[in-house]
């Protein structure tokens, strides 16, 4: 116990981040469940009081944002992986990484406290003012977890950054980097510019309701929506830093089980990943389209919008080139990666209608916009993360997971979130507005509502198969073979199972050649 | 007794903040609050409705023709030998230090329209009323001073915008409030200045916010002046817009991190590189 608490080994930092951001998933999606079944039917059906479906609302968002896709991906998977994968010892600044999943930890409790304090908070994962500063409810707790969350985030980044830039192995080039680190890379330099202006934002709003400040208050000269900006200003790019490892988690999964090279690593990597940090970042204020604002900036923020397709373009074909020709095995990874095809081209083509102006009059604040990105920010990450822990499960336990359960449980949770979502499309359509707590004028939708219901149920029984089957896995599974998938990456070829202490029996060094995608067709530095 | 009206009056109209408004005399039985216009309810209100006008020169106009830019809008009725002229006076030299300021100019990016809602007003009365003006040259040709063709539009055109007068016989003067209305190329109300004696660079950005919506690539530099204030509707004043700034400071935390963290990395890789043996080659 006592070496889980003080290591500074960045395996386990991985471990640690990995099983806070499942406990802090299972509760958001209990919420989740909450709030479908309260859906279900008209009228109030759980509760008669609508301020705690908000706070429902309120930790299904933020714990799934913040406190899963974000410490799932930047926190579990780089500090498991980048590491291995880049022939370092361990990362640049190992006591800071320690501090940093602490912070993490911290938020987490912080988070949980929601269900035992008397006014918890509820002001969705957004906080916008002037709600947020007039509600009775414990603002504070919405702020204190951005911070501890921000923070965390913050020290990850620079820690990242450093250990890719100074810690590589002798002779790896920046063209022999596995797309994950790339792609993560990405995310840390959004992280690290961003997440500053989010926290300086929350921070105001907390001065506002308690310290009597009028930041965002217009009465006294305060800009509400300037909060909306600053919060959209991270919080949009906050969909690449989740998107862009989960992209690098999948491209991993679909080379070593295509048997392929990453399809076109160079424009993945240059045109993909930096052009979806680049303009990933001039896009915020499509979520404002409907608040008021210059008529050039809202056609301006509309091309930027859409021009973002094509560096995510590059990215999906990236995905689908990597399958070309290949020789595939459907092992569990492998189903993941590829359902996540689907889910991201059904989420980025729904994308396309709300990033016009004109479209999003109609369809702002309704179900198709939860719908879209539900489908890819969501489950495309979820679904990563989970491909992910299946794919790297023997090199992090030395033992293998029950295939059988665990396709058993992809398939629950790949049609549950289909017959959850699908059908919001069209009552999102049909105008039935996002975050109601109930909808009395709109009785048609009801029965929609219920199937939705049905599927969001079906998801959490595969959820929970999910999980056991790691859990049996990682306690009663079989010793797993070395490299059971046969990938090239540093972290299969070079480790022990599972990796020790200091992470290589001997430094690696690397020659011009080598590849980690080097399966005896072309390799990824003559793409 | 009409001197002490007119000092109250004066006092009423001058959109005064709660401490002046103790300073009225305590016999006073107006409550200068009733004739405030409460910017919360009016503003984003259109007022194109019923809004055929006549200038001094007895030409017709509507708001189209005042051109697709903001206008700053003064209901005042021109036989007042009070408060309307200074209040219309105020109003001049204020614009001509906004010219000054050159940010923004009278008739490229907005007009002035002076309003009687007085239904005996008549452009005769318009016109000596513009003359006692004195407009210079750079105002005088986009500031119009008008009465409206159809005398009974006045009231629901001036209950619309939330601006309310009456007429007391025995003093023979109107008490009305003292707002400068701005006025949005769509012809919405975007703002209500209130206090007779407006900072320069408050009615600049007033009009700057006026125009927000118009506001092209070119104007980089007035929309990034607009959003670096905020309005402030209890001291009916413009103040910087703090958390915008504590924002942008706050971009660089991350990055100096970085900076700071980066150097330390490469220091420790230099030695490491001194200290490390070769490895294994792959």
């Amino acid at each position: 116990m006592k070496e889980w608490i003080f290591t500074t080994d960045h395996k386990r930092i991985g471990i640690l981040y990995l099983v806070g951001s499942i406990a802090a998933f299972a509760v958001a999606g209990i919420m989740a469940l909450l709030i479908r079944v309260e859906l279900s039917s008209l009228g109030p059906t759980l509760v008669e009081d609508a301020s705690q479906y908000n706070v429902w609302l309120y930790f299904h968002g933020a714990a799934m944002i913040l406190a899963f896709l974000i410490p799932g991906l930047t926190g579990f998977v780089a500090n498991y992986c980048i590491p291995l994968m880049i022939g370092a010892h361990d990362v640049a600044f190992p006591r800071i990484n320690a501090f940093s999943v602490w912070l993490f930890w911290f938020a987490i409790v912080l988070a949980l406290l929601t269900f035992v304090i008397p006014d918890p908070p509820d002001v969705l994962w957004t906080g916008y003012p002037p709600y947020s500063v007039q509600t009775d409810g414990n603002t504070a707790f919405y702020v204190f977890t951005v911070h501890l969350l921000g923070f965390s985030s913050i020290l990850g980044a620079v820690n990242f950054l450093c250990t890719v830039i100074y810690m590589r192995a002798p002779g790896m080039g920046w063209n022999q980097l596995n797309v994950f680190v790339w792609t993560t890379l990405g995310a840390f330099v959004i992280q690290l510019v961003m997440i500053p202006v989010l926290a300086s934002a929350v921070t105001l709003l907390l001065f506002d309701k308690y310290l009597g400040t009028t930041f965002f208050n217009p009465e006294n000269g305060g800009d509400v929506l300037l909060y909306q900006n600053l919060f959209w200003f991270y919080s949009h790019p906050a969909v690449y830093v989740i998107l862009l490892p989960a992209v690098g988690i999948i491209l991993e999964v679909l080379a070593t089980f295509a048997r392929n090279p990453v399809f076109n690593y160079k424009v993945t990597v240059y045109g993909g990943i930096w052009g979806t940090v680049l303009l990933g970042s001039d896009v915020w204020a499509h979520h404002l389209y409907t608040s008021g604002m210059v008529d050039w900036l809202r056609i301006g923020m509309m091309v930027t919008t859409l021009l973002i397709s094509l560096p995510v373009g590059l990215l999906t074909i990236s995905l689908v080139g990597t399958l070309y020709k290949g020789s595939i095995s459907f092992k569990t990874p492998m189903v993941y990666a590829t359902s996540t095809l689907f889910l991201i081209l059904l989420g980025g083509l729904t994308g396309i209608p709300l990033a016009m102006t004109s479209l999003t009059v109609h369809l702002a604040e309704t179900y198709f916009v939860m719908a879209h990105f539900h489908y890819i920010m969501g489950i495309t990450a979820t679904f990563a993360v989970f491909a992910g822990v299946y794919y790297w499960f023997p090199l992090m336990t030395g033992k293998m997971y029950n295939e059988t359960y665990s396709q058993i449980g992809f398939w629950l949770n790949f049609i549950g979130v289909n017959l959850t979502f699908w059908p919001l499309f069209g009552i999102g359509i049909d105008g039935m507005p996002r975050r109601y707590f109930d909808y009395q004028m709109y009785p048609e939708f009801e029965s929609t509502q219920m199937l939705s219901t049905v599927g969001a149920f079906i998801v959490a029984a595969g959820m929970a198969i999910t999980i056991l089957t790691w859990i049996h896995g990682a306690i009663l599974g079989e010793k797993a073979k070395p490299n059971p998938w046969g990938s090239k990456s540093m972290e299969w070829t070079h480790c022990e199972y599972p990796p020790g202490p200091g992470n290589f029996p001997t430094p690696p060094e690397v020659t011009a050649e080598w590849s980690p995608y080097n399966y005896g067709k072309h390799t990824a530095q003559s793409l | 007794m009409i001197r002490w009206l007119l000092i109250i009056a004066l006092l009423l109209l001058s959109g005064v903040d709660e401490a002046n408004c103790t300073s009225l005399p305590s016999d006073s039985q107006i409550d200068p609050e009733l004739l405030r216009v409460d910017d919360k309810e009016y503003l984003g209100v259109k007022v194109t409705e019923g809004s055929v006008f006549i200038d001094s020169q007895g030409k017709e106009f509507t708001w189209k023709d005042l051109g697709d830019k903001p206008v700053i809008l003064v209901l005042s009725y021109y036989t007042c030998d009070g408060f309307c002229p200074a209040f219309n006076t105020e109003l001049r030299s204020v614009l001509e230090r906004v010219q000054n300021l050159s940010r923004v100019k009278i008739g490229d990016d907005f007009a002035v329209l002076t309003l009687s809602f007085d239904g005996n007003d008549d452009p005769e009365s318009a016109g000596m009323f513009r003359e006692k003006l004195a407009l210079p040259d750079e105002l005088e040709k986009d500031w119009k001073v008008a009465v409206f063709k159809e005398r009974d539009r006045i009231k629901s055109f001036t209950n619309k915008i939330g601006y309310k007068f009456f007429w007391s016989p025995p003093d023979r003067m109107f008490f009305h409030p003292n707002a400068f209305y701005f006025i949005t190329p769509e012809r919405r109300v975007s703002r209500i200045l209130h206090n007779s004696l407006t900072d320069a660079s408050d009615m600049e950005l007033a009009i700057l916010d006026a125009k927000f919506s118009r506001m092209k690539p070119t104007e980089i530099v007035n929309f990034a002046v607009s959003l670096c204030y905020s309005y402030n509707y209890k001291e009916g004043k413009y103040g910087l817009n703090y958390p915008l700034f504590i924002a942008f400071g706050s971009l660089f935390g991350g990055i100096t991190a970085f900076a700071v963290a980066a150097n330390v990395s490469r220091k420790k890789a230099e030695k490491l590189k001194i200290s490390r043996g070769k490895g294994e080659k792959l």
